[in-house]
């Protein structure tokens, strides 16, 4: 009895989100079309400018999480050493550092993609550590035994062990990325999706501002949608015995 | 009679904050060539400890472990290992679990999967190749394992209380393929086990500990005849003749 009304529950979530994102698309298309004012055309290079600066700073902070978490994990010193560190360090609001990024780095991508990867790192990194720490004592030692050093264990044991809980954390850091590039380029930053709103907004152009909030949602709906959620179905299918 | 192992006076304390707990105290025996030899001893007397020393897992305080004239202090391809809980990779299937270790040893693929094709026939899963662990039972997965640790070409097998999550029946069946496995296979086992009957059933050689710390407290030959019958006269006196020797 559970699982099917489980299954019905999901399945009616799903209709019920399709329909709002195509709700707000044929909304977002009617507006566009209306007003032939509205520079389109740069808004999509904007939601693209904000894209690539959050896929940049995930593959920097998820290569980086890895290799400190793997690390810390094969030396206690390590991790006694840099574990109090990471800590003080996570408990600075990103957006806090900002200002001081604009000062080395400018306006530009690169005070962009580090504030989103400071954003996201923390998540990934806690994240991995745990589940390392967390992992079947005899799972580890079954790979041991069969022969799983260096390179290979990590491609073949540690990767797809790991691998839910990346997914898991990679969907949380997204999300943080978005909330924090949005921020950043309204604040301090003057191109992306962020900038293009702020603009838009100061300049009186309403049914502008509707648009891109709406393009926004149904870009990272589309992620969500057809990106992470296949992947989290799919490791997690086979993870939990 | 050939040595397979030499196991000379292992000691193992684990130190922990405030505690120290010694686990074994110098224990040595030796482990003939091609003999399934049973280790038995009450909870806690450091059976598991000694079988990842023996695989390398764990290293001694003291003392140390010869295979031949080489001394083991690593994991070593020599030495395989069924878990007592299966510890079978989740995300891999059936047949991908039993070519993990050849993967890993760089066989070819070809051969990968011959070998794992036979193996998990000889224990009985044909079918189920392309299952992964939670699709299988209890039973199943504890075939998985052994056709993993038999599909590579170590000498020595080690198996900590590989039935004991398993009902009566499934044990049973495991025992018996066990036994058959063992005449094609040829290998040095060394059977951790909680229960008398169970050693009796299997074993050439029984060794009893103490209690923590671990150290020998009996060897016994088993030289019933197999296939060995549990209701046996034979078989109830070696029981009580090991059950003696257990302290708890
Ligand atoms: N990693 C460890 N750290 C601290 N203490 C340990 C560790 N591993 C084992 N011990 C302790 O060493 C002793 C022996 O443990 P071990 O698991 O080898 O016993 P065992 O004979 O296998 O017991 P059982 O029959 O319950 O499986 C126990 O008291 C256990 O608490
Ligand atoms: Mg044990």
């Amino acid at each position: 009895m559970k699982v099917p009304s489980r299954w019905m529950r999901r399945r009616l979530a799903s209709v019920v989100t399709t329909i709002f994102i195509l709700v707000a698309a044929i909304v977002a298309l009617a507006l566009i079309f209306k007003s032939a004012k509205l520079d389109t055309a740069k808004m999509f290079l904007a939601v693209i400018a904000s894209i690539s600066r959050i896929s940049v700073a995930y593959v920097l902070s998820l290569g980086a999480a890895l290799l400190f978490a793997v690390m810390m994990a094969k030396s206690k010193l390590l991790e006694n050493l840099l574990l109090p560190v990471f800590d003080l360090f996570q408990s600075i609001p990103g957006l806090a550092i900002l200002p001081l990024a604009v000062i080395y780095f400018g306006k530009g991508n690169t005070t962009a993609i580090f504030i989103i990867f400071l954003a996201m790192f923390w998540t990934m990194l806690f994240t991995i550590i745990g589940t390392l720490k967390g992992l079947k004592e005899d799972l580890s030692e079954a790979a041991t035994i069969f022969g799983a050093t260096g390179w290979k264990r990590f491609r073949y044991f540690t990767m797809p062990a790991l691998l839910p809980a990346i997914i898991t954390a990679s969907i949380i850091s997204w999300g943080a990325g978005w909330e924090i590039i949005i921020a950043a380029e309204i604040i301090g930053i003057s191109t992306g999706i962020g900038a293009f709103l702020n603009t838009a907004s100061e300049s009186g152009q309403t049914s502008l501002v509707v648009v891109g909030i709406m393009v926004l949602a149904i870009v990272v709906f589309m992620i969500n949608k057809f990106i992470w959620l296949p992947l989290l179905h799919k490791t997690t299918k086979y993870q939990t015995e | 009679m050939v040595e397979a192992l030499r196991i000379e006076k292992i000691s193992k304390t684990f130190k922990e904050e405030n505690k120290s707990v010694t686990a074994l105290n110098k224990i040595s025996f030796d482990v003939r060539q091609g003999e399934l030899l049973a280790i038995i001893g009450p909870s806690g007397c450091g059976k598991s400890t000694l079988l990842k020393i023996i695989a390398g897992l764990a290293k001694p305080d003291s003392g140390f472990v010869r295979h031949k004239s080489r001394i083991i202090a690593e994991p070593n391809p020599k030495v395989t290992m069924v878990f007592q809980h299966f510890a079978l990779f989740p995300w891999l299937t059936a047949l991908e679990n039993v070519k993990f270790g050849l993967k890993m040893r760089g066989l070819s693929e070809n051969l990968q999967e011959k070998n794992a094709r036979q193996w998990l026939r000889e224990v009985g899963l044909r079918g189920s190749e392309d299952k992964h662990p939670r699709e299988l039972s209890g039973g199943m997965k504890q075939r998985v394992g052994l056709a993993r640790a038999l599909a590579t070409d170590a000498e020595i097998l080690l198996m900590d209380e590989p039935f004991s999550s398993l009902d009566a029946f499934t044990a049973h069946a495991l025992r018996q393929d066990l036994m058959r496995l063992r005449l094609k296979k040829k290998n040095t086992i060394i059977l951790v086990t909680h229960l008398v009957d169970e050693a009796i059933e299997l074993a050439d050689r029984i060794i009893v500990l103490t209690p923590r710390p671990g150290s020998v407290a009996a060897i016994f030959e088993n030289k019933l005849k197999r296939p060995r019958n549990k209701r046996s006269k034979e078989f109830f006196r070696l029981v009580d003749k090991i059950t003696k020797t257990i302290r708890f």
